[in-house]
Formats: structure tokens, sequence, C-alpha cells
């Protein structure tokens, strides 16, 4: 599989989707004009990587600072392939700012809904 | 406050003074170049983190709203648009809230949608807002290219009052919407 690299704007975030290293990172503010334009190469690639094509163990690091609600549903349908995909040994950090008294309200969402995936919370 | 040429006018009152106004259509970057305006006035200001993001996000929300769902915004190449519509911020400092103001214009057949939307989600407290928002994405009901509609939910999980609505019949088949978020 091809490697993604893709640098951070704005309102787009930097993504690594290193299929070598078994790394998928998101860091960055996310709200692009077209949303789901902007992830549907991105979900195409995971779905590729979990079907079959994981590393041993797959790192996932989402350091994202804001998103809107249109990449709420691209994050979910994310978690979702993640979840039914198949794979070894997988751990997702949900990083989040600790100085916010709200800073967690987005983790609690994913990692209650997606419990299988044992989601960590990291604060920075 | 409502703008009814091609521009977007914002401005920041706080306590009945405006200290912050510009005028701009409303495209991906003056969505950008607004959010950051807002935050670095309210992070001058030394308002709250969590009042600061709430504002933030909200303000995106409903500029990527009007983007997207305002009568006569305007199809550019590379699938990007533009669009006409005016905002304010205020804040009240003896309740310590932020009241952003939003006016467009919408085709009439919107009207009834968006007071459908509000209505189902007025009375609900925040972990019920979180349930339906959870629903929305597992059934993938409100999908379609533009957004997952899920903005009116996520802009009510960050409000302290209920999302506020109006409308004004301005020409046949044609509405003034005007909202009102209490932050």
């Amino acid at each position: 599989m091809e490697n993604i690299f893709i640098e951070q704007t704005e309102n787009s975030p930097k993504i690594i989707l290193d299929a070598d290293n078994g790394l998928i990172e998101f860091e960055g503010k996310c709200y692009p004009e077209n949303t789901f334009d902007f992830f549907e190469p991105l979900v195409d690639w995971l779905e590729q990587y979990f079907d079959g094509n994981t590393k041993e163990k797959t790192v996932v690091n989402m350091k994202l600072t804001y998103f809107n609600s249109a990449t709420t549903q691209s994050l979910f349908d994310i978690f979702d392939l993640m979840q039914d995909g198949d794979y070894n040994d997988l751990e997702i950090n949900w990083f989040y700012d600790s100085d916010n008294e709200n800073g967690l309200e987005d983790f609690e969402d994913y990692s209650d809904e997606f419990e299988e995936l044992n989601i960590k919370a990291v604060a920075f | 406050m409502c703008a009814t040429d091609e521009k977007l006018n914002i401005c920041l009152i706080v306590d009945d003074g405006v200290i912050y106004e510009f005028h701009k259509t409303i495209n991906e970057h003056s969505i950008i170049q607004t959010a950051k305006s807002i935050e670095e006035i309210l992070t001058k200001n030394n308002a709250k983190a969590s009042k600061i993001q709430n504002v933030y996000e909200i303000l995106i929300e409903v500029m990527q709203n009007i983007l997207n769902y305002s009568y006569g915004n305007v199809d550019l190449p590379d699938n990007r648009r533009e669009a006409t519509g005016s905002i304010s911020l205020s804040y009240e400092s003896d309740k310590d809230i932020y009241v952003l103001k939003t006016c467009n214009l919408v085709d009439a057949d919107q009207k009834e949608e968006i007071q459908d939307r509000l209505y189902q989600i007025q009375d609900l407290d925040d972990r019920q807002l979180r349930k339906l928002a959870r629903q929305k994405m597992r059934s993938r009901e409100d999908n379609h290219e533009k957004g997952a509609g899920l903005g009116f939910i996520t802009i009510a999980r960050k409000c302290s009052e209920p999302i506020s609505v109006k409308f004004v019949a301005v020409d046949n088949g044609i509405e003034q919407v005007l909202f009102k978020f209490i932050i």
C-alpha cells in the first residue's frame, strides 16, 4: 500500500497514514469546506489497511484540537471501520487539552460508542 | 443588523460597545480569518478557555451553514462556494454570556425543516443531545454531501440556552432567518 502524508493547513489537519510503520495520525484543526471529499480517500485507504494489511502493531494518534460536525461523522465512520476491521495489536490514543474543561467530551463520545477499541485519553 | 447587500457583517460588541467589526463575503477563507480573529480577541479579553472554544466552534458551524444553505449562495470552481449573511457577537458581562446572532436568506421550503430540527432538540439536555447525535451518526439518516445533519445538535450542546430562531418573509419563496445563540 502507498503511504499518505498530508500537510496541515489552517482548517485541515496534518495526516499520516503510514502502512510501513503501522502509524495513523491526525493532528490540528479539521473544518475543510468539503469535509466528505476531504475524508473520502483517507477512508478508502483505511478500509484497505484494515482489510488484512495491518502491521503487527498499529498506533492511531488523534490530535485534533477542533473539528466540525461533518468531521464528527467521518471520524465515527473511521472508528466504525477500525472496530470491524482485521488487526493484531491496535493502540488508539485520543489527545485532549487538559486546560479546557470540555476537553474530554469528544473522547468520551467516541470511547463510549466504540468500547471494544479501548481508546485511551492522553493529555497534552 | 442583517446585511442585505452581498457582504457579511461581523461585529463584536462588549456591553453595547462595538470593539471589533469588519465586512466580508462568506467563503472558506473568510471563515478561517473570522474564527481566528474572534479567538484572538476573546483570548485578549481573558475569556475562559471553554467559552472561547464554544464561541469559536459555534461560529464556524453557523458560517459553514450559511455558506452551504443560504439562498443565493454561489458555486465556484473546485467545488467551492460563496454566500451572503451577517453575524454579530456580543458579551454580557453581568451574566457572563456571549450572544451570537446570525442573519441570512433561505428558500421558504427550508423554514419548516429548520423549525422541525430545532423543535426536536429544544428540550433535550446534554445527555439526550449526545444520544441523539450518536443515533444520527449510526443511522446516517441526515447525511448529505455538505454535512452530517449534526450541526444544530453540536451547536445546542455548546449553548447555555435553547437556540432561538425567527423567520421574516422577504419575497415570494424567500425567508430571512435570524438565529440567536447564547453561549
